[in-house]
């Protein structure tokens, strides 16, 4: 053989025994690194120990803080759960490094991570920089029911806790099956959610809160609409007459008013005063959905025990 | 004489037919012959008020922009010169990021804030655009500019501040007459005609004024005081119609441009029949955007330049030389 | 004063913040004068005639028109008295002739529909400059000679009795300027209109001047016929070119012809 067809058999053969080490997860302790997909599709390599993690979104640093709360160095200004991580926050054992939009690269790469939680598409403006640093930046971000629960996998598997994930999944998958035994014999309410009062803006097809709504044992009369959140108008809200009402926050003000008001007053739950209140807290992303569930479940049929 | 009356008798008999059309339109079927209580509540509690809204709405913006075409000279001026758009939109997330979002008097929290935010971008405009007194259109202009840039930016800073409200905010500044009640339509409602008739009061000096100012003095106008009268009550018809329903584009800009086309350019004319026209224009766009994605709506600046460009474009082809252009 | 002069200027100075724009400037006219205002560019022109209308405030001195001073009359009565066209607008909007020239009612016009006799005066408006046959049609579609003959209709709309012009020939063909400045003497001889206009081309203010002043650096440096004021020195020292000045022996007017710069 010729010389460059030498260089070339031997670059071949040297491309080939690396990719055979770096595909898929292989889970030999002897190796450092470990490549997993994340949900925009990149194959991401990732340390077998990671240490220093910064999530950018707060149902990652939710998760995050759930398996291990140590290993989260850094996090959003809009991060508030669990309460050890908002512990921790104040301990300033976590940094924050700002908000969804605007995270701060200095602030992310004086953490020193290795790794970066970042959401979807809407954080790729952060996440090639770092990507072209070279830090490690996973994407994670869960639209349907799920992908909460496969994420929580796949975080529990990077970060080596795959037995606590699996534990508190099946945790609550028990508490869910309790809930569900008790409350089998519910009718299921007509159930309107409103998260801001003006203009009025509800959820719809496959959100979250809707999610939570169903198995709460309500019925979202809005669950048609194909967006996350849209903007509706009260005559919808009257011709589709909720039993229950639901404002998510500070819209007691705005609820007192409605009593009072032409039109709300046509609606059977405005009648029958079948208003309820409920913090956005409860509808967030998260693996502990079921207070959310049994919080909307108060609202609809009384407390559960 | 002739086109002009049956000009009337047209957009009168629109006007008609899209008053019916949007009171007829919702989710909830009712027949005139059988009006349950629950009916009438939606019929002169929603509808109406909203169809009355959305008029108003659009006869103000229409106006305002056909004021300020006439005050500028230039056929490109819209209703959110003089930065008021920028101040309605500070006002509007002020309101929303520090939580006043009670109602004041006649308007929501939101609309109020946004309403005082527009008069405070009006009088920096004022105050940075003259000098010694006096103001020249031009320098109003520029002063817009600059006036509307900075609070721009004061609106990007809040929205960074608040992802949280942000969607809100987002669902204000695409517009909208989702939430109208008599509450919220009452503004539109007393102070739109009012701005109207002061309007027309001096249509014949803005008509002048369209030779320039120079000539306009030589032939006795009182060009400062009729275009200060003019920028005030265009900005105010802008600012009525964002606080009562976001930021809805291209109603300023081009009815007035389809309206001086057929009709033409004298403002006696123009100034009713735009007035007219934009309002009919909005009605009909507004039930567009409530119908087509429903139970969700359509923001409806995306309705007016969705229907109103095509047209409007049309309408271009057909005219030669018009602007000398 | 002179009881009798249509428009007296009087002793008159006007300066833009520090900077003295005209000093010390002064003459009258009777009425049916037609007078050629000239000087080199930035002497003040301009200025002048906005003093005259009212527009602007002298320091020194005052204007005069029919006897009384110019500030005095309320704004609509002055613009009854006279009439102000400036170098062509740029007309952004499609306006008719008849919109436009009926622009120049607006002094006599009541607050809201027609005065009577607005419809009389617009005709005779445009007839007077030979526009009437382009009544129906949109300004913007004129070309440069007709547009300025509607706008002088405008003024004529407004009033017949002082007429002030900023250059009312520039970019107009030789055929329409002569029938522009043809008209306005016309306005003089036969209507008793008074008119002041700046004119660059000495040839044309030969031809058609009654009276001429001479600006130069906000100075009135002479004021006179045609004979008294141009002259081949005054020429040289105001406006730095060299002419020959010839007189035509058939009809006795002035030419002007310029030569070259020498190298």
């Amino acid at each position: 053989m010729s010389l460059p067809s030498r260089i070339l058999a031997a670059g071949v053969a040297a491309a080939t025994l690396l990719s055979l080490f770096s595909s898929g997860r292989a889970s030999s302790p002897l190796l450092k690194e470990r490549t997993f997909a994340d949900d925009l599709g990149y194959a991401v390599r990732i340390q077998r120990s990671v240490k220093r993690i910064v999530s950018l979104l707060p149902s990652n640093s939710e998760m995050v803080c759930l398996l291990d709360c140590e290993r989260l160095k850094g996090g959003t200004r809009y991060d508030r759960f669990p309460e050890e991580l908002v512990r921790r926050v104040k301990e300033k054992k976590i940094e924050i490094v700002g908000g969804g939009f605007d995270p701060s690269l200095e602030k992310i790469v004086g953490v020193g991570p290795d790794l970066i939680l970042v959401n979807g598409p809407s954080q790729q403006r952060v996440a090639l920089p770092l990507k072209r640093m070279g830090f490690p930046v996973f994407s994670l971000y869960p639209r349907e029911m799920d992908g909460i629960r496969r994420d929580f996998l796949i975080l529990g598997e990077i970060l080596d806790r795959g037995e606590k994930a699996r534990r508190i999944l099946a945790g609550v998958e028990t508490d869910l099956e309790n809930f569900r035994r008790k409350t089998r014999r519910n009718v299921k309410r007509r159930v309107y959610l409103q998260t801001w009062p003006e203009p009025m803006i509800t959820v719809g097809k496959n959100s979250m809160s809707q999610w939570i709504l169903e198995l709460a044992g309500g019925i979202n009369i809005f669950g048609d609409m194909p967006f996350d959140s849209g903007k509706i108008s009260l005559e919808w809200v009257i011709q589709r007459n909720p039993e229950v009402l639901i404002f998510v926050d500070s819209q007691r003000e705005f609820a007192e008013r409605i009593r009072k008001l032409p039109g709300w007053r046509e609606i059977d739950g405005v009648k029958k005063n079948q208003v309820c209140f409920i913090e956005a807290v409860y509808l967030r992303r998260t693996v502990l959905f079921l207070d959310g569930v049994k919080r909307v479940h108060q609202c609809l049929f009384g407390a559960v025990s | 004489m002739r086109r002009i009356f049956w000009g009337w008798l047209i957009l009168f008999f629109f006007l008609l037919v899209s008053l019916f059309v949007a009171l007829g339109t919702g989710p909830v079927k009712i027949s005139i012959l059988a009006l349950s209580p629950r009916d009438q509540t939606i019929l002169l509690h929603l509808r109406l008020p909203r169809a009355l809204s959305s008029f108003f709405v659009g006869a103000g913006l229409a106006l305002s922009g056909a004021i300020f075409q006439g005050l500028f000279r230039n056929p490109l001026a819209d209703s959110y010169l003089l930065g008021i758009s920028s101040g309605a939109s500070l006002g509007a997330a002020a309101a929303l990021i520090l939580g006043f979002t009670s109602p004041v008097a006649m308007f929501t929290g939101v609309s109020f804030f946004s309403f005082l935010g527009s008069l405070l971008a009006l009088s920096l405009v004022f105050y940075f655009g003259s000098r010694e007194g006096s103001f020249s259109v031009f320098r109003l202009l520029l002063s817009g500019l600059g006036v509307g840039l900075f609070f721009s930016s004061l609106v990007a800073i809040l929205m960074i501040m608040a992802e949280e409200e942000l969607k809100a905010l987002i669902f204000f500044f695409m517009g909208g007459f989702s939430s109208s009640t008599w509450d919220s339509a009452w503004v539109a409602v007393t102070l739109v005609p009012a701005s109207l008739a002061i309007a027309l009061c001096y249509s014949r000096e803005l008509n002048v004024l369209l030779l320039g100012e120079e000539t306009a003095q030589s032939s006795g106008v009182n060009t400062r005081f009729i275009q200060v009268t003019y920028a005030l009550v265009a900005a105010f018809l802008t600012s009525i119609s964002v606080s009562v329903a976001g930021l809805i584009g291209f109603v300023g800009l081009i009815v007035p441009h389809v309206v001086r086309m057929i009709f033409g350019a004298d403002h006696r004319i123009l100034l009713p029949f735009t007035f007219l026209a934009g309002g009919t224009f909005l009605i009909l766009c507004d039930t567009i955007a409530k119908a087509v994605l429903a139970p969700s709506e359509l923001p409806v600046g995306v309705v007016t330049s969705l229907f109103g460009a095509p047209f409007f474009l049309y309408l271009l082809r057909r005219e030669r030389g018009e602007y000398g252009l | 004063m002179e009881k009798s002069a249509a428009l007296q200027v009087d002793h008159v100075s006007f300066a833009y913040e520090n900077e003295r724009v005209l000093k010390n400037v002064g003459f009258s006219l009777r009425h049916g004068e037609f007078m050629a205002l000239i000087g080199p560019n930035g002497s003040g022109k301009t200025t002048l005639l906005k003093v005259i209308l009212g527009m602007l405030s002298p320091q020194e001195g005052g204007v005069w028109l029919d006897g009384n001073p110019v500030l005095a009359y309320p704004p609509k009565e002055r613009a009854r008295r006279m009439a102000y066209v400036s170098q062509q607008p740029f007309l952004a909007f499609p306006l008719t002739v008849e919109e436009l020239v009926s622009l120049g009612r607006y002094p006599y016009a009541p607050r809201f529909g027609r005065g009577a006799g607005e419809a009389k005066a617009i005709e005779d408006a445009l007839r007077l400059t030979d526009s009437f046959s382009l009544r129906g049609r949109k300004f913007t579609t004129l070309s440069g000679g007709e547009r300025q003959k509607v706008l002088i209709s405008r003024a004529l709309a407004q009033t017949l009795h002082l007429l002030l012009f900023d250059e009312p020939t520039v970019h107009l063909d030789l055929y329409f300027q002569l029938q522009i400045l043809e008209t306005l003497k016309r306005l003089c001889t036969e209507e008793g209109a008074t008119v002041v206009a700046v004119l660059h081309d000495p040839n044309q203010v030969s031809l058609f001047a009654d009276k001429v002043l001479l600006l130069r650096s906000g100075e009135a440096t002479a004021f006179g016929s045609v004979e008294e004021v141009m002259n081949e020195g005054r020429m040289r020292s105001a406006f730095g070119v060299e002419v020959s000045a010839i007189r035509d022996a058939k009809s006795e007017a002035i030419y002007f012809i310029p030569r070259r710069p020498q190298s």
